[in-house]
């Protein structure tokens, strides 16, 4: 009996601590910083944030997600400090919430069309031939940018309420990642995705879209005020400073 | 008065605090806008019977597979394929569900199932049911399993001199006693099919209006920022659910009920 009772006080001591431990770690931390990143910047930001840490020693940890997704995390007050959207509207909301200190805008991206092996063989090559039969289409669903943009392009194109009616849209995959993946092991005929995108998984691109049929398509930072302000800072002119690593894959510097 | 033990004191606050408070924040920021937003949403009701249904399908396999494993565990439990089901079973449960929903796509895609239609079984509500069922059959299976350790086996034995061959006495025996345990392997199956979308939206399609469900609708309005649309969203899952276990507990007692007098 007394052991059961040590052995229960000990659980309850060892959650106490754990609880302090672990709320500790999130306030008091000064060599840590929180970047929320858009998924499809994993890549080379995980370069960056490996070549940061070994230059100064800080840890940054990143969390990449659907930009709109981390835009509802920071919106809610989740700590972060500095967060790459892929989606400039979305660091616009922050601003009109009061939530950011310092934004930017950091790269431009375009909407392309990648096709597939089997894509390939069905003779697509351009968007209006997604309205054959029996074609199989990934487009992001609208919770990524990448598939607010690639709903635009279908739209201007005149070739979007078509594509529905006849059920070739056949998946709404949450990140444009997903879409990537589905076109590289052939699962579909063709998918939208950001010309980088295209480039990380040596994707097929058939067509390039304009800013005329996707609108304009900014990637931005924020420094989110409230939090590790001046370590944000330097961080994200380390990554400026390094943006050969971004623009190899596609992106475009915006000024 | 009653003294009162230090488990109340431990249990009590933090029940509330960490279980009940979450549900009631959810319930206590619909508003009415979202309301009228979300059940003016003919997308929200085709969710709605999407999930109804992939659900139900998702939970009757469960329960049909889950009574075939418990056929091993009560007669086979020394075979190699009894040790193997009963290590798989875990794994569902461990595996981030992304990848479930990949592994089902490279697994059923048109890669493989190709025979089947354009997208082999991808992209289909049946696809919905696939990996509803991938994620919820270990539950199931392990309320069978654990309910049919509780059977008398001095019964199967008496079946089984009798002359049943094991499907019989399984049949005959078994699975009258496990009916409780069938029909509550059936709810939480459903239940966590319900609150399934990762591996949904990978593998099912998450199409508006085609193959989206409650819990694919209910991401895909928190990352889009319509956050009045998602609390009423969850919170009608929330009902959903509350529903379930209310008639889990109302058939609970029914049984009991009619056991005692029995």
């Amino acid at each position: 009996m007394m052991k059961n009772h040590r052995l229960i006080g000990i659980m309850g001591l060892v959650l106490i601590i754990g609880f302090l431990l672990l709320t500790a770690g999130c306030t008091s931390e000064q060599k840590s910083l929180n970047v929320y990143v858009a998924a499809g910047l994993k890549k080379p930001m995980d370069v960056v944030i490996a070549k940061y840490s070994n230059a100064t020693g800080i840890t940054v940890i990143p969390n990449y997600g659907p930009s709109g997704g981390l835009y509802t995390q920071i919106s809610q007050g989740q700590p972060c400090d500095l967060y790459y959207s892929a989606d400039y509207n979305l660091i616009g909301k922050l601003q009109a919430e009061g939530k950011v200190a310092e934004a930017e805008k950091f790269m431009k991206e375009y909407v392309v069309m990648t096709v597939s092996k089997t894509g390939q063989g069905k003779g697509i090559t351009k968007a209006a031939d997604l309205t054959n039969e029996n074609i199989v289409v990934a487009v992001a669903d609208p919770s990524a940018p990448v598939g607010v943009y690639s709903e635009n392009v279908l739209k201007n194109l005149g070739l979007w309420d078509q594509l529905n009616a006849m059920g070739n849209i056949k998946t709404r995959p949450s990140t444009v990642n997903q879409v990537a993946l589905m076109v590289q092991s052939d699962e579909v005929d063709a998918g939208f995705t950001y010309s980088s995108t295209a480039v990380l998984y040596n994707l097929d691109t058939v067509e390039k879209y304009g800013y005329d049929l996707s609108e304009e398509i900014v990637f931005g930072d924020a420094i989110i005020k409230g939090g590790n302000e001046a370590g944000a800072k330097g961080f994200r002119d380390f990554v400026r400073q390094n943006s050969n690593e971004f623009t190899k894959y596609g992106w475009e510097l915006y000024a | 008065m009653r003294k009162v033990s230090a488990w109340e004191v431990l249990f009590v606050p933090l029940f509330f605090l960490l279980i009940v408070y979450p549900i009631l924040a959810i319930l206590g920021n619909v508003t009415i806008e979202g309301m009228v937003k979300t059940f003016g949403d003919p997308i929200f009701w085709d969710a709605v019977k999407n999930t109804l249904i992939t659900a139900f399908f998702a939970a009757l396999l469960g329960v049909l597979l889950a009574l075939g494993f418990g056929y091993f565990y009560i007669f086979h439990p020394g075979t190699v394929m009894y040790k193997i089901a009963d290590f798989m079973n875990d794994l569902p449960i461990a595996l981030p569900h992304t990848v479930a929903g990949l592994a089902l796509l490279l697994a059923f895609g048109r890669n493989m199932f190709g025979f089947v239609g354009p997208t082999g079984l991808a992209f289909t509500l049946v696809a919905v049911v696939l990996a509803m069922f991938f994620v919820s059959y270990p539950l199931a299976a392990r309320t069978i399993a654990s309910a049919a350790e509780e059977i008398d086996r001095e019964q199967i034995n008496v079946a089984r001199t009798l002359g049943d061959t094991p499907p019989k006495a399984y049949r005959r025996v078994v699975i009258p006693v496990l009916g409780e345990a069938i029909f509550s392997g059936f709810v939480l199956s459903f239940s966590r099919s319900l609150s399934e979308f990762a591996a949904v939206i990978m593998f099912g399609g998450n199409v508006p209006g085609m193959t989206q469900v409650l819990a694919s609708y209910v991401f895909t309005k928190v990352e889009e920022g319509e956050v009045s649309m998602a609390v009423t969203a969850s919170a009608f899952c929330i009902m959903l659910s509350l529903m379930l276990v209310l008639i889990l507990r109302m058939r609970g007692r029914l049984h009991a009920r009619s056991a005692q007098s029995v």
